[in-house]
């Protein structure tokens, strides 16, 4: 048993030297210590306030100018902003701790409309009504929820289908204004050698993820089937809607067989590598591929061209989409945050816009007529393919701009399970992987959107 | 008896420490699983065994099973045996053997995320180092991604790439403690080196063996980072564990109820096995019958 006299606590007969004074000496110390500590950060909040921003863009140049603005806002106004980046991929869970944590960033950019909507409906964001509607934007470009614009967007991320110009000239192939043109295309440019597809026609990827979310239902938007009805009742397997989304699936089985090899592990990065590389004569991505090109395969940078998803009758044509964006988390610095993102908007947009010059197809209007942002040498040489971009999503285009994580109704979280669940590309791996009838895949799909809610 | 506090102070400590970094989270997981959440900074609403029901009424829940024990078994039954015929020949004396023993634990020192990265890079059906191997042969290269059994098989031989090593250590480890004169006596007895094997290295390892299965069991029917980076649990969900199913659920489909149920179920089943495996080949009854 350990004994303890008034003095001293000894253990096996051994004192530890520690009396009850030093204990009570320690015990003071620790306190005041403790005390100090806790009030360092409350003394340095008084010396100047300090910004976090959540960067998703992690690109160096993008980074650069977020880096250069923060100093600058820093020199001006004494605020001192801390960027901390991170992929895409870990911006959810980084956000979701630090509400949790009780420290929110001030800033952050967003990709994904159900992060947004969640922290709207937690209500954790800043509504930014005041700031966007200062601005004309682009189709969709200032969308609300509950009344109010919680989202200032910067890029649309239009899925658009890349085509090599070159190989079109070649063949004596024009821009498809159907499925079964498109079909003709793709097949005309398929080049095989002993059963392995050398060239694939096209690509358009199958895995459960969400670069086969966002880019492989162009086709599928533009024949407008109806997911749900107005009161949110899934009607895909209606009939009309069964026999759209159908016809499509069919389209997708032609399609797949001109495509290269190992689709289910084509990713974003593969989407734009597979057609630098010149490995399929389309693709589907967003401004980045221009980029890629300039950066990777100069030579093609100048023989490709891009045009919107057709539907199956030459009536309509379609392009899916992602917006990127910046948000503000209510802190208690609220103010301060709103006033550096007026003051960035102000200032660094057009550096901002310019660090991915093609990717970040401006949603503001304005931007495709101003000076500084038309400067780049770049946008300028790649004039012709901005001005088509902007005319998708300009407010009176006839081009339909949708995406699976909006394919209800209203905005809302509902479509963004079904996006999240991979229901869309597992209808395509139904199809082509298990030989499923199209009927059935839809039938699938329509029953898997009910049980989600 | 006089206690030493120290060594109380210690002990308690780290309980404490286990109790807040382990017990913490697996209680808040628990509790989790009887409410129905979006995301962690929505209010929960209690929904009693609901999530419980829904997940075992739920098709995947019990593909994602099959899928974990079939990968498990299939990798542990590769890595244990080609672990110990690697260690057996690096526990011969040879020329170079310390270099070929230091490289042979190399793959075990990638991180996961770079092993499936060239993984990934070595099979690409289009830029791969594989296909290039099959092209120069005049054979098309497989779409190994497309297929269950090849996309399950590949999780299979990245998985039996990375860890067969630590079990190479640890059985080469366990053929240090054999005693050599067992051997010297076998020979001069004329048993045959199967005999040898038989008799008395693989009951000199029974309790290394029974410690390296135990381990690399729990570490595989947990297993989320090479699925995941290789194959997202496609296709169609046929290489979907109980680990990537509960993720999927409560960070994909704003299910944190439903994710937290199947973690839950996943627990308490590999808890249940782990208990039935050390019935069967209890440790220290294997250390002493060695």
């Amino acid at each position: 048993m350990t004994r303890r006299n008034s003095n001293q606590w000894k253990s096996k007969d051994k004192s530890f030297g520690f009396s009850r004074r030093d204990f009570l000496k320690t015990s003071a110390g620790a306190v005041v210590g403790a005390t100090s500590s806790l009030a360092a950060p409350y003394v340095n909040a008084q010396a100047g306030v300090t910004l976090r921003f959540l960067n998703a863009e992690t690109a160096a140049d993008s980074q650069a100018v977020l880096r250069n603005a923060c100093n600058a806002y820093e020199s001006k106004f004494g605020v001192k902003i801390i960027v901390d980046s991170t992929p895409i991929s870990g911006a959810y869970a980084k956000t979701m701790a630090a509400i949790n944590a009780g420290n929110p960033y001030d800033l952050a950019t967003q990709g994904y409309i159900a992060h947004i909507l969640q922290y709207a409906r937690g209500g954790h964001l800043l509504p930014m009504t005041d700031l966007v509607k200062q601005h004309s934007w682009g189709q969709m470009g200032a969308w609300k929820y509950q009344g109010e614009n919680w989202f200032y967007p910067y890029d649309y991320n239009l899925v658009t289908c890349y085509y090599r110009k070159d190989l079109y000239a070649e063949k004596g192939l024009k821009i498809p204004n159907t499925w079964a043109e498109y079909l003709d295309n793709c097949r005309a440019l398929t080049v095989s050698k002993d059963g392995n597809i050398e060239r694939g026609g096209c690509v358009m990827p199958l895995a459960s993820d969400s670069a086969t979310n966002w880019a492989s239902f162009g086709n599928l938007f533009a024949e407008a089937p109806q997911f749900y009805d107005d009161k949110w009742n899934v009607v895909l397997d209606a009939p009309e809607n069964a026999d759209r989304t159908g016809r499509f699936l069919d389209l997708y089985g032609e399609l797949y067989k001109t495509m290269p090899p190992g689709l289910n592990t084509v990713g974003y990065a593969e989407l734009m590598s597979l057609f630098v590389t010149g490995k399929v004569a389309h693709t589907l991505y967003s401004g980045r591929v221009v980029e890629a090109l300039e950066a990777r395969n100069p030579d093609l940078a100048d023989k490709y061209g891009i045009f919107a998803a057709p539907d199956s009758g030459g009536k309509q044509k379609a392009l899916p989409f992602a917006f990127d964006g910046f948000v503000a988390f209510k802190t208690k610095q609220s103010e301060e945050t709103l006033k550096f993102l007026k003051w960035f908007i102000d200032e660094h947009y057009i550096d901002w816009l310019h660090s991915a010059w093609m990717n970040f197809q401006p949603v503001r209007l304005d931007i495709y007529e101003d000076p500084r942002w038309k400067k780049h040498p770049m946008i300028q040489k790649h004039w012709a393919t901005m001005m088509q971009m902007k005319s998708f999503i300009d407010p009176d285009s006839k081009v339909r701009l949708s995406s699976v994580d909006l394919i209800g109704p209203s905005i809302d979280l509902r479509p963004c399970k079904v996006f999240d669940s991979n229901v869309m590309p597992e209808m395509l791996q139904n199809k082509v992987l298990k030989n499923m009838s199209s009927a059935d895949c839809v039938k699938a799909a329509a029953n898997r959107i009910r049980k989600l809610g | 008896m006089r206690q030493d506090w120290r060594i109380i102070c210690l002990f308690v400590g780290g309980v404490l420490i286990v109790g807040a970094i382990v017990g913490g989270p697996l209680l808040y997981s628990i509790k989790l699983s009887f409410y129905a959440a979006e995301s962690f900074i929505a209010p929960p609403r209690w929904v009693g065994l609901g999530n419980y029901l829904t997940v075992l009424e739920d098709r995947n829940f019990w593909d994602a099973l099959l899928n974990g024990i079939t990968i498990s078994i299939s990798a542990i039954v590769l890595q244990v045996t080609l672990g110990v015929g690697i260690a057996l020949v690096l526990n011969r004396q040879f020329v170079g053997q310390a270099v070929v023993r230091a490289l042979s634990i190399v793959p075990y020192f990638l991180p996961t995320v770079v092993a499936c990265l060239i993984a990934q890079w070595m099979l690409d059906p289009n830029y791969g180092l594989i296909k290039s191997i099959l092209a120069s042969f005049g054979s098309s290269m497989f779409d190994w991604g497309a297929n269950s059994a090849t996309a399950k098989g590949t999780i299979v031989l990245v998985s039996v790439w990375i860890w067969t090593p630590f079990v190479v250590t640890c059985v080469l480890a366990g053929l240090q403690t054999i005693p050599v004169q067992l051997y010297e006596a076998a020979r001069v007895d004329g048993a045959s080196a199967w005999k040898q094997f038989w008799h008395i290295t693989l009951p000199g390892l029974r309790s290394v063996l029974i410690v390296v299965i135990l381990l690399r069991g729990i570490w595989m029917f947990n297993k989320f980072d090479v699925i995941w980076l290789l194959t997202k649990g496609g296709p169609l969900n046929q290489t979907e564990t109980l680990p990537t199913l509960a993720y999927r659920r409560a960070f994909l489909e704003f299910d944190l109820g439903g994710g937290a149920a199947v973690a839950t179920i996943s627990f308490a089943l590999l808890a249940t096995i782990i208990l039935i495996y050390l019935r069967f080949f209890p440790i220290d009854e294997a250390k002493q019958g060695r």
